[in-house]
């Protein structure tokens, strides 16, 4: 299995600047209006929160705040193996408990890439294995 | 599925050989270079062991490598190249939508 390398970024630092959704690529937008009528208001909505949520932060503070524990965000940033043909990692951001997006970050901008269901509410036990479909044991009732 | 190859080392250009001894609880080293990293470990008919570098995807990212994940993230890379970032306002993305919607 070939392994791919992140290439350099080739962009000026703006870890301090606050980030920016850039929500342009058409691929989204299509993905978007593939949606039920219903189900598309209720992603915009999520989005429309989520932005205005995630652009009060600089780049900076989402790399160090991003992971579980204190002083946490919430976005739950995770890198993909994912890479751009620029070289950009790809990660996922939680925009709310039932969606994540795939990113690419160029400059100060978050540039959406797609849609998904958020895996984390799809495990309701701590330790990310859903075990509800296994037998339990009932002696400890 | 297991590997039909009578001499593995025909289809490998040999680069590096070492001899290590087996620690009794069943350990080797392969050496820093390799720490972190994950390893295929396949066990030949002809009792060679062949070590493969692999990348491990987590169960829950498999969302990301779906097929159409996949087409969407071939689509990003051509728009990639000649988009100049912008910030979005929700209006725009709404009527964008809308409009493909009606469209």
């Amino acid at each position: 299995m070939v392994k791919n390398k992140p290439v350099p970024r080739k962009h000026k630092s703006t870890n301090t600047e606050l980030v920016k959704l850039d929500m342009e690529f058409e691929g989204l937008v299509n993905q978007l209006a593939g949606y039920e009528e219903k189900k598309c208001e209720s992603v915009l909505d999520a989005i429309e929160a989520f932005q205005s949520k995630v652009e009060k932060y600089t780049w900076d503070q989402l790399r160090k705040q991003s992971t579980k524990g204190r002083g946490k965000t919430g976005f739950n940033i995770e890198p993909l193996n994912q890479f751009t043909t620029e070289g950009e990692q790809i990660s996922s951001i939680r925009v709310n408990q039932k969606i994540r997006a795939r990113f690419a970050r160029k400059d100060e901008y978050m540039i959406l890439i797609s849609l998904h269901p958020d895996h984390d509410s799809a495990y309701k036990v701590k330790g990310g294995e859903d075990i509800s479909g296994l037998p339990q044991d009932e002696s400890e009732e | 599925m297991p590997r039909v190859n009578n001499n593995t080392t025909d289809n490998f250009e040999v680069v590096d050989t070492n001899v290590k001894k087996i620690h009794p609880s069943g350990q080797i080293t392969l050496g820093k270079e390799f720490a972190g990293q994950f390893i295929q470990i396949e066990k030949l008919a002809t009792g060679q062991i062949l070590l493969t570098p692999v990348d491990v995807i987590p169960k829950h990212h498999d969302t990301f490598y779906t097929k159409e994940a996949k087409q969407q993230l071939a689509e990003y890379n051509k728009f990639e190249k000649t988009h100049t970032p912008k910030r979005t306002s929700m209006n725009n993305l709404r009527k964008k939508v809308a409009a493909k919607r009606n469209g």
